[in-house]
């Protein structure tokens, strides 16, 4: 992902582990971290994932710092969230009720009745805005309630 | 175009299928022995979540369709209102679809949820996920799994969840992907009906502001399947244990993967 190049964060999660800030996702008590440092970080195995080098999975309790981010922006017109940049792309989603409208724009698709995703040229977002919400690190003795078949 | 062939759009003879099958038997009368798969992994999975499991649990259309029958009515007569926008309706057909809809009792702890995708996401997730379909995420329209076990197959669920829309991936001929799956009870569950709910005069419910094929009757688009609808906020975390079938269009369902502790959908192994 070429989001740092661009200086644009993907919507998503970062923790910072070891000191320093890695694109992850939050799996209950744990976390995956993600890098495409080359070398991976010491503890990083190649991810199968064609988005990503390498990746570990540690738990929770060793995150130091939790946030999500959100990345919005306009193209074409049409409000999107910007998610991880490959090459000079972003995946992008849309954020509006049109998807009639839009799903005919180049290089976007609707997997689903009211979503609609695609990839577009970095260079034709505009009115980029990223919002930060910081994460409580959870109090590793508690526990979570779900909903769970046997 | 309805199962059988034909064409009429008043046939609403598929609504009376899944009376009469419901109606065939008893909970649990043909509970499915217990089945195990092995993953990739090399660990054993036992099968929760098969339409064979879905089809043995007790309807949730008995409640609504016993709510009917008292009135002197059948799903066939009500189902015409419920693909219709709620402001079409007039005020008694809008306490009658309100009425039939909360019927149908709040999703319980552990219930099982169905979403359907197209193979390419279902592809995307088998091979780690990326940001846009994180593997354990999900969101928007979903129905409680066994509302839906009488649509198994591609044309049944093109047809049920009305997903021939503007720029559709679905095929009514090529298989879809089922993920089933359970949901921590702190995760929001809605019944998208804030239109009609308003309009019946009964307060607010959730509304996600869509258009056609959404209805805001709490019920999906489809001329001849009762199918109750919920919505999922983004990126709704499913439980590990979830199960990912494909459907294809011959009616067979093959379980493909399980969603693993690590938030990896592990494939199960083909004998």
């Amino acid at each position: 992902m070429k989001n740092d190049e661009y200086g644009i964060r993907a919507t998503g999660e970062y923790a910072k582990y070891a000191g320093r800030v890695y694109f992850a996702h939050k799996v209950r008590d744990s976390i995956w971290l993600h890098s495409d440092d080359d070398p991976l970080p010491t503890g990083f195995e190649p991810s199968p994932m064609d988005w990503i080098k390498g990746e570990r999975f540690v738990p929770m309790a060793e995150i130091e710092e939790l946030f999500r981010a959100r990345t919005t922006c306009t193209w074409r017109g049409h409000p999107f969230e910007v998610g991880i940049i490959v090459g000079d792309s972003a995946n992008v989603t849309y954020l509006g009720k049109d998807f009639d409208s839009v799903v005919g724009l180049p290089g976007l698709s609707r997997p689903d009745k009211y979503e609609v995703i695609g990839m577009v040229p970095v260079s034709e977002l505009t009115d980029l805005e990223e919002h930060i919400e910081e994460v409580p690190l959870a109090d590793p003795s508690s526990n979570e309630t779900t909903r769970g078949h046997e | 175009m309805p199962k059988d062939g034909s064409h009429d759009p008043e046939n609403h003879h598929h609504a009376d299928d899944q009376s009469t099958h419901h109606e065939s038997g008893g909970p649990n009368d043909d509970r499915p022995a217990d089945r195990y798969v092995q993953l990739a992994d090399g660990t054993d999975h036992r099968v929760w979540a098969s339409n064979d499991h879905l089809r043995a649990q007790a309807s949730r259309f008995e409640a609504a369709d016993a709510w009917l029958s008292e009135r002197g009515l059948t799903r066939a007569d009500v189902q015409r209102l419920l693909v219709q926008p709620a402001d079409w309706l007039n005020g008694a057909q809008r306490e009658l679809v309100y009425g039939f809809r909360h019927e149908f009792s709040d999703v319980a702890s552990g219930e099982g949820i169905q979403k359907i995708t197209d193979t390419a996401q279902a592809d995307s997730r088998l091979a780690g996920g990326s940001p846009r379909f994180p593997p354990d995420e999900t969101g928007g329209s979903v129905s409680v799994a066994r509302d839906t076990h009488h649509l198994d197959d591609p044309e049944r669920i093109y047809d049920g969840l009305a997903l021939e829309y503007e720029g559709t991936g679905f095929d009514p001929n090529k298989p879809v992907i089922a993920m089933r799956f359970t949901v921590d009870d702190t995760t929001d569950i809605h019944v998208p009906d804030q239109q009609l709910s308003r309009l019946a005069g009964h307060g607010d419910s959730y509304d996600p502001g869509y258009s056609y094929p959404f209805t805001g009757t709490g019920f999906t688009a489809s001329d001849h399947f009762t199918v109750p609808e919920y919505f999922l906020d983004a990126k709704t975390t499913m439980n590990p244990g979830a199960e990912m079938y494909r459907i294809n269009p011959d009616g067979s369902e093959e379980l493909i993967a399980v969603l693993s502790n690590q938030s990896r959908w592990i494939q199960v192994k083909v004998p």
